[in-house]
């Protein structure tokens, strides 16, 4: 009704509305008061504003629009054009409408308009396309601890990687990545001899010096490919820095009792060893791990597994290759058959290399760790943890002993050794490169613990309620 | 040809007055300064009070002018400024209920003659002037008797002739709240005025 009594309505619904007021004697009434309301509403009189106020408003308005006047209309040719019509449409009153007559006048509006959303949209997409290439959610720094109660299962990353197939660059030291095919490794023996005659360093110079020539590949750790890089970056007469020289002294209070030390690393090769290059995470190893440099990695591969032609061996490195004799080649063959997932064959080549090392043990570690992780991935964790043990106990300055900590810890964790696994890793995260690694398999371990107390417990009760039905029993009878 | 300013929108002579144009925001004044003085008048109640607002309304106009982007019609912003700081006087103000402005004065005595004894005093033409007198008086007087929130949807459709729709964007509530409003407003005045309705029947 108040539609229709203002006039809202259209005509059929007025209509419709007339209609049903003269048939409903209520409605008829109430249309009736608001009529009657209307019409003493409409006789409200309206009163005179005063007119002093008029002035001061006035003298306000005109300073403001003389502060406004030069900016918005700077030229004079324009004011003097005639005034267009005035705009119908409300929404271009404004800065928007000052605006638009400045690019050019009514006509240019569409098009300015589409060109203005045009530019916008280009510009938006141009300034965030390189956001969206820089954003890497993996280009974080942040260590993510996973939450104990999301583990579920073995570790799965103390699984071995692949081998990691790197080459040196004979010429310029650099790490070559790819993929060797089967015919590249018989190669690769001939030419270790090609490529150690090329090292600058003469072999007298470092104890099994053959094997510091070896390519810088097949880094099994972090920790061994940062110091095979160090080993190709020397033999290209780079200066490398020595990594974390002030951890020797806290590395050592780090180490279980019975472990041995190295005796100081820079110390032990002498001058002639340049400092090392900035330290890296992985180059970050306790000077146990440096004094391992010396001797030299034999899980190395040869270095220039590459297309070009390998000169032929000098006879120093001849006289080396045969010292070696017979467990090079099968560290060589265990590593072939490790790397084709052919681990009980992978087993017996290393233990053949650890019972007879022959003259130079420097593959001795190397290969015991390797013995180990074969008979980890064979599924042997309690053989695998006696060739740990032997490793860690015979071999502390070994630099992959940190890995071997981890993988240790695993197969105790295997087979339900949990406080064994627990010791071990907590001597691994001491270490700066493993420590990360070594604290999320502690937050496993925990939760296998947590689960093992479980089924204690719960076997306990187990146990115990035959016991006491036994008891109830009795005291009936 | 010259337009005629009176044929400019309230938008255009706003817009004029941006660009520094003085006297489009005079014509504005002159356009709006009666229906807006009468809505601050019924809503404060004092006339001393309701001059100063109505100064304060378009001074404000005139330091925010630019900021009125044309999303509405400007006699919603303006009612709705002037609203404003009549909500802000009444929150500052204890009311007081005080006689009508229009209230004619009694010598001796607090209330007049009623509508009957007025009609029954004088001849009809001096009744009807006084009546109509009266009349006015006592509509003014019953419309600030309303609730506010009926008397500012009355004031904004009987003296700007706001739609209800617009009404609405002013007050903001629904526009069948609004309506409601309205509604109980005229049936308030029906009831405060219902004495004189076969006066204005007759003048229907």
């Amino acid at each position: 009704m108040i539609e229709l009594l203002y006039e809202e309505l259209d005509e059929s619904e007025a209509n419709a509305t007339r209609a049903h007021l003269e048939g409903c004697e209520a409605c008829g009434d109430a249309w009736d008061r608001l009529s009657l309301g209307h019409a003493f509403g409409s006789r409200l009189a309206l009163e005179e504003p005063p007119t002093d106020f008029r002035a001061a408003v006035m003298r306000a308005a005109r300073e403001k629009a003389a502060e406004r006047a030069p900016a918005a209309d700077p030229d004079p040719v324009e004011r003097a054009a005639p005034v267009s019509a005035p705009r119908e449409d409300a929404d271009e009153a404004g800065l928007w409408a000052s605006f638009v007559r400045w690019v050019g006048g009514s006509a240019m509006r569409p098009q300015f308009a589409m060109a203005m959303t045009l530019v916008l949209m280009v510009g938006i997409g141009l300034w965030y396309l390189p956001e969206l290439r820089r954003h890497d959610p993996a280009d974080t720094h942040a260590i993510v601890d996973p939450a104990p109660g999301d583990e579920v299962g073995p570790s799965a990353s103390l699984e071995p990687a692949e081998p990691l197939e790197l080459r040196t660059d004979p010429h310029t030291g650099r790490i070559v990545t790819g993929d060797d095919g089967e015919e590249e490794r018989p190669r690769r023996v001939a030419t270790t001899e090609a490529t150690s005659a090329q090292a600058p360093r003469p072999e007298a110079e470092a104890p099994g010096a053959t094997h510091d020539d070896l390519a810088v590949d097949e880094a099994e750790t972090p920790t061994e490919m940062a110091q095979a890089e160090e080993r190709a970056a020397e033999r290209q007469g780079q200066v490398i820095e020595e990594p974390m020289l002030d951890m020797a002294e806290g590395a050592e209070a780090l180490l279980a009792q019975g472990e041995s030390y190295g005796s100081g690393s820079y110390g032990a090769e002498g001058s002639a060893r340049p400092p090392s290059p900035p330290p890296s995470q992985a180059r970050t190893a306790p000077a146990y791990a440096r004094e391992a440099q010396t001797a030299p990695m034999p899980s190395v591969r040869q270095p220039s597994v590459q297309q070009q032609p390998s000169p032929p061996p000098t006879a120093p490195q001849q006289r080396q290759q045969a010292s070696t004799g017979g467990a090079g080649e099968r560290y060589q063959l265990g590593m072939d058959h490790y790397r084709g997932r052919r681990y009980r064959a992978a087993a017996e080549e290393f233990e053949a290399v650890v019972r007879r090392p022959g003259p130079d043990r420097s593959l001795v570690p190397s290969a015991l760790h390797h013995l180990a992780r074969s008979l980890r991935e064979a599924g042997d964790c309690r053989a695998a943890v006696r060739s740990y043990d032997n490793l860690l106990s015979q071999h502390g300055s070994y630099r992959g002993a940190p890995d071997a900590m981890i993988e240790a810890a695993d197969c105790y964790r295997r087979l339900g050794q949990l406080s064994q696994a627990r010791r071990l890793l907590e001597r691994a995260s001491q270490n700066a490169g493993v420590a990360a690694r070594a604290q999320r398999e502690l937050s496993r371990l925990a939760v296998a613990e947590r689960e093992h107390r479980r089924a204690s417990q719960a076997g306990a009760a187990a146990e115990a309620a035959p016991a006491e039905a036994e008891a109830a029993a009795a005291d009936e009878n | 040809m010259m337009e005629d300013p009176d044929d400019l929108s309230d938008e255009e002579l706003l817009r004029r007055f941006n660009e520094g144009d003085a006297d489009a925001f005079e014509r504005l004044v002159r356009r709006y300064e009666r229906p807006l003085y009468n809505f601050i008048l019924r809503s404060v109640r004092r006339r001393e009070r309701a001059d100063e607002l109505l100064q304060d309304v378009f001074m404000k106009v005139v330091q925010r002018s630019r900021d009125f982007k044309g999303n509405s019609k400007l006699s919603t912003w303006l009612y709705t400024i002037a609203r404003n700081l009549c909500i802000d006087h009444s929150r500052k103000m204890v009311f007081r209920r005080h006689k009508s402005l229009d209230a004619p004065s009694r010598s001796g005595d607090d209330e007049g003659p009623t509508l009957l004894e007025r009609q029954a005093a004088g001849g009809p033409e001096a009744d009807r002037a006084a009546i109509a007198k009266d009349l006015q008086a006592r509509i003014a007087e019953a419309v600030e008797e309303l609730p506010e929130e009926q008397r500012e949807v009355f004031l904004l459709r009987q003296v700007e002739g706001m739609a209800f729709k617009e009404i609405a964007s002013v007050v903001g509530v629904p526009e069948n709240t609004v309506k409601s409003r309205m509604r109980y407003a005229l049936e308030r005045l029906q009831r405060a005025l219902d004495e004189y309705k076969d006066y204005v029947r007759e003048l229907k």
